[in-house]
């Protein structure tokens, strides 16, 4: 393998004058001399004749034994470092070399203004210009996916172009998946076998030890499996440790607003966590809100331990409705992608809800729709702003008209005796509109079967069978979520602050959900009756609660649950497919556009600037279908803005409702920041022999970090060079004749 | 009981300055060690009895004829008087040459020279001395007065070795002067041209001459011990050379053997004796070559 040596003491260096003793030591032997007068002068000058060549052959051999090893003491002395060539130079024979790059945004990693990625850059193209024509080189750019991205042999051009695509090769906002990096490292070893060439692979990656191990250090069974393969292939595998040393790293892990429906004027909650995947406590972080483009507020955060992760909330008001986008961005620390993370919002104007109260007789606290009054219509705070997104008008179910619901978004209908679906409930519905219904002791289970059935569009999946649960009103049952990737759900999941399974309840209605009926929570009763229920319908958002909105048959009401539990369910009725415009990194973006509203062609501006331009498929037929936009080039973090093309025909009244700018977020998957390295004996800790060899970092100032990351010491090789010249030399002195007996 | 033995070591030798005295030391610690040797009986032949004096050395007793007659006689040798022996010593430059401390090739020369007279003229051989480097320098015609050995070794005594040697040059001259059949015993650190000296020695032998070439080299040009930067410096005017001497010992060494290797052979091919003397050496070595070599003359 050769070597270019750099030292870490250079001062020791001056040792090698020392070379010069021996040489010194010679020539001064040869100006101090005793004479001797001698007769047998012939006899010597033959010999001397005979073995002149000998005599100068020896004393060079000696005297260079002798200056080698003291240039290897001072060399060690001066503790020398050499940069691996990677390939052994003088190698005659063609090879089959595999260069993997770690293309992951931790590779980003800034050190001295360079990248991580850009010395794992020089460093191939360092082994690039050690390879030999008619060697075949294969690049691969090992990200999420495994892509080769060179394959071709070794010739003067192919060299150029390969270094090009080295410079070129731009990193993906993902994580690098080892084991797809491994099989396709397998893949190429086995058609560079097949040729009759020696496979060799080297991969370029800063070794976290989330890519290579599983949480604990352990060994990932799929990794393992790869290795053995590749070892018993005779496939070489290097990795060359490119990691800072520092790694001190921070990312903005979460963003989120407190409620599924923003409304303009309505302040949310805009809640965010960073994390420090250092070792070291981090102090001082400055976390700024971007909104729209513009910072409106920031904080300091005092300090964020090693290894944790501290929340950071901030009360922001969108003003106008429309898609809005806010990111929280830190202070820049090494390694930028992951210093900011993006929300897009899709905030409403106010949302106008009909609260129908079925219990017409009642007063007070005793009407079907007192409670969500009161949840829908908080009082505003001391700044004047409204809470709620929602503004209430509560009517009687025998005034439920369509004139009642005329602006209305959404209708809460309380423990009714029966549904008006085929009226005006049906043509909210038919609008888009939202329709919530509570159950009650008014209820006619088969006037509601009745009504749900000639309400068509899936009314039919759902069945009431009546009242069930204690008449006496002691034995509560709790509610248990269901469907848990259903936005209203997950609102509740893994929280502390609110939670669906606090109240108890005593009675409720069973139902019968048959297909085209989604379960979103059921009671915690043995055979887990349906408690809310949604119907899948082509237009509107039909829910049924199947407990009471007021006191009678649960104490949920009185709980503050209650409030986020009728808000997020009236939002995900209200604001559906508002979760679809946050997606990770590689997740695909589908969305439905009116088709009577859009014409067919979409341009998409990615955050680095690329510009794709689509055309939205027809998803239905005539003016009522949808256009569909399904855009999977999401391998960029940040803000895609996505802009439309309307329909000149559109009723100048419906343009505000159908906005030519659309706006979806896309985010780092997470975790890539802990840059914790795996070091190669936990390598070999964990895959044992098939482990690869991994060329680690040396010790010191991360300045010093590029060129040791692909070092190895010399000094022990040297003292051994040293004791093995000095041996030949007795060796060869004693041969000779040299020694003094 | 003096230890005349000790006198053979060239160490023991170096304290005492005559040099007629260290000649007389040298063959008399030689011939003491004789009675366990098998060269006893080599240098005299029995002649006669005649009754015991005092005086006599107890050695000549016939213990015999005591056992038989009950009275002392001692042994009379017959000396002979009729050997001619020429000692040919190298006194050039490179004969110069000695480790700190010890004899120089020259010194052990004189050493060897004066017993090797003392020894045949005890044993009634005419002596003669030729002493040379590239030229014969002194030439003693050989004589077995009394005198004789004072004559050798005063001129052993004002050698100064300082000019090359031409030893093939000198043997051939030798050759032509020496008219007698003579042991000739020739000591020298023979750098010289092998084939010349070679040629030489052939003559020597041709003329009917038993011939012993001691071959004289200093302890440390046989070990070349030397282990620091040394610039040698050759005597003769032979160059010089800067050598880290550990690194060359081996190839010098090859060098050395090989010449005396050489040397031997040539000697073995002309029926020449050939004796390979360090400077570290004791006396007997060459005393007993000279003995073998005289018996074997006189055997012709």
């Amino acid at each position: 393998m050769m070597l270019a040596l750099t030292f870490l003491s250079p001062g020791s260096l001056f040792l090698l004058g020392a070379a010069a003793v021996p040489i010194i030591i010679h020539f001064l032997a040869r100006r101090r001399w005793r004479v001797v007068r001698w007769a047998a002068m012939e006899f010597l000058l033959r010999a001397m004749r005979r073995q002149r060549r000998r005599l100068r052959f020896e004393n060079l051999l000696l005297l260079a034994l002798r200056v080698g090893a003291i240039v290897c003491l001072a060399l060690a002395a001066g503790r020398p470092v050499g940069e691996q060539d990677l390939l052994p130079a003088a190698a005659a024979q063609r090879r089959g070399v595999i260069v993997a790059l770690d293309a992951s945004y931790s590779m980003l990693y800034q050190e001295a203004g360079r990248s991580v990625l850009d010395r794992g850059r020089e460093l191939a193209k360092d082994l690039l210009a050690k390879l030999g024509s008619g060697d075949r080189l294969v690049i691969l750019r090992a990200g999420e996916f495994t892509d080769p991205v060179f394959d071709d042999r070794v010739t003067d051009d192919a060299r150029l172009r390969a270094r090009e695509i080295i410079d070129m090769l731009a990193p993906a906002h993902a994580a690098m998946d080892v084991y797809a990096l491994l099989r396709e490292i397998a893949r190429s070893a086995a058609e560079i076998a097949g040729e009759g060439l020696s496979a060799r692979a080297v991969v370029f990656t800063d070794l976290q030890a989330k890519d290579w191990l599983r949480p604990g250090r352990k060994s990932d069974p799929k990794i393992g499996e790869s290795l053995q393969a590749l070892a018993r292939a005779g496939t070489a595998l290097e990795v060359f440790d490119l990691g800072s040393l520092n790694r001190l790293n921070l990312e903005v892990c979460d963003l989120r607003i407190d409620r599924t429906l923003a409304a303009a004027d309505v302040p949310v909650i805009v809640q965010g966590a960073v994390r420090n995947y250092s070792a070291e406590d981090a102090a001082g972080i400055a976390v700024d809100l971007i909104a729209d483009g513009r910072q409106v507020q920031g904080r300091t955060l005092a300090s964020v331990p090693a290894g944790e992760t501290r929340a950071v909330a901030f009360r922001h008001t969108f003003r106008d409705a429309g898609v809005h986008s806010l990111a929280l961005v830190l202070t820049t620390d090494a390694l930028a992608t992951d210093n900011s993370r993006y929300l897009a919002v899709n905030v409403r104007k106010v949302v106008n809800v009909l609260l129908v109260d079925g219990a017409e007789a009642a007063e007070g606290r005793d009407r079907a729709t007192f409670y969500l009054e009161a949840a829908l219509s908080p009082l505003g705070d001391s700044l004047g702003e409204a809470l709620s997104p929602f503004r209430v008008e509560t009517v009687p179910l025998s005034r439920l008209t369509a004139a009642a619901l005329e602006g209305k978004d959404a209708a809460v209908v309380a423990d009714a005796d029966r549904l008006a679906m085929a009226g005006p409930l049906k043509e909210l519905l038919a609008r888009g509109g939202a329709v919530l219904v509570f159950l009650g002791p008014n209820v006619d289970a088969d006037a509601y079967n009745r009504d749900l059935l000639a309400a068509g569009d899936g009314g039919a999946a759902l069945r009431l069978l009546g009242p069930a649960g204690d008449p006496g009103l002691r034995l509560g049952v709790k509610l248990r979520p269901k469907a848990l990737d259903h936005p209203f759900v997950q609102f509740f999941v893994d929280r502390d602050d609110v939670r669906l399974d606090g109240a108890d309840v005593w009675r409720y209605v069973r139902v019968e959900a048959g297909e085209g009926a989604r379960v979103l929570a059921v009671y915690s009763n043995p055979d887990a009756s349906p408690a809310i229920v949604e119907l899948s319908r082509p237009q509107g958002s039909f829910v049924l609660v199947t407990t009471t909105a007021d006191a009678a048959w649960t104490n949920l009401p009185k709980w503050p649950d209650f409030v986020p539990l009728v808000h997020e369910l009236l939002a995900s009725m209200t604001a559906p497919g508002g979760a679809d415009r946050n997606l990770l990194v590689g997740w695909p973006f589908a969305r439905a556009y009116p088709a009577a509203a859009y014409a067919g062609e979409v341009r998409i501006r990615a955050p680095q600037g690329g510009i794709t331009v689509t055309s939205l498929r027809n998803a239905g037929e005539g003016a009522q279908g949808d256009f569909r936009l399904a855009y999977d080039k999401t391998d960029e973090a940040g803000l895609y803005e996505v802009t439309l093309l309307r329909q000149s025909t559109i009723d100048p009244l419906l343009r505000e409702r159908y906005p030519e700018k659309d706006l979806f977020a896309v985010n780092l998957a997470g975790g890539e920041g802990d840059l914790t390295p795996a070091g190669e004996a936990e390598l070999r800790a964990a895959y044992g022999d098939a482990a690869p060899r991994v060329i680690a970092p040396g010790e010191g100032r991360a300045d010093a970090q590029v060129a040791r990351n692909r070092q190895r010491e010399f000094w022990r090789p040297l003292l051994w060079a040293m004791a093995l010249l000095f041996a030949a030399e007795a060796f060869c002195a004693t041969l000779f004749g040299r020694r003094q007996r | 009981m003096r230890d005349w033995r000790k006198y053979l070591d060239p160490r023991a030798l170096s304290r005492i300055g005559r040099l007629e005295l260290k000649a007389r030391l040298i063959v008399e610690g030689y011939i003491s060690g004789l009675h366990r040797s098998p060269y006893h009986g080599f240098s005299v032949e029995f002649a006669q009895h005649r009754e015991y004096a005092p005086g006599d050395d107890i050695r000549h007793v016939d213990w015999k004829v005591y056992g038989r007659s009950d009275r002392f006689y001692v042994k009379e040798y017959e000396e002979e008087t009729n050997m001619r022996v020429y000692l040919l010593l190298d006194v050039s430059e490179s004969m110069d040459y000695g480790p700190p401390g010890g004899l120089t090739k020259a010194a052990y020369g004189r050493h060897v020279a004066a017993a090797l007279a003392f020894l045949a003229l005890r044993q009634q051989d005419a002596v003669g001395l030729t002493l040379f480097d590239d030229q014969v320098r002194t030439m003693i015609p050989p004589g077995g007065t009394r005198g004789q050995l004072q004559t050798v070794v005063s001129a052993l005594e004002d050698v100064a070795p300082a000019r090359p040697t031409a030893l093939g040059d000198v043997l051939a001259q030798a050759a032509s002067d020496i008219r007698r059949k003579s042991l000739v015993v020739i000591i020298s650190d023979v750098f010289d041209d092998l084939d010349a000296v070679q040629a030489g020695l052939r003559r020597l032998r041709h003329r009917g001459n038993e011939v012993i070439l001691m071959h004289v080299l200093a302890e440390d040009e046989l070990a070349f011990p030397f282990t620091r930067m040394t610039r040698f410096e050759g005597l003769e005017g032979t160059g010089e050379a800067l050598v880290e001497p550990s690194s060359l010992r081996k190839a010098y060494l090859a060098e050395i053997e090989d010449f005396t290797a050489q040397l031997r052979k040539r000697c073995r091919q002309d029926r020449t004796d050939y004796v390979l003397l360090s400077t570290a050496q004791t006396f007997d070595v060459p005393l007993a070559t000279f003995l073998a070599a005289r018996a074997r003359s006189r055997a012709r």
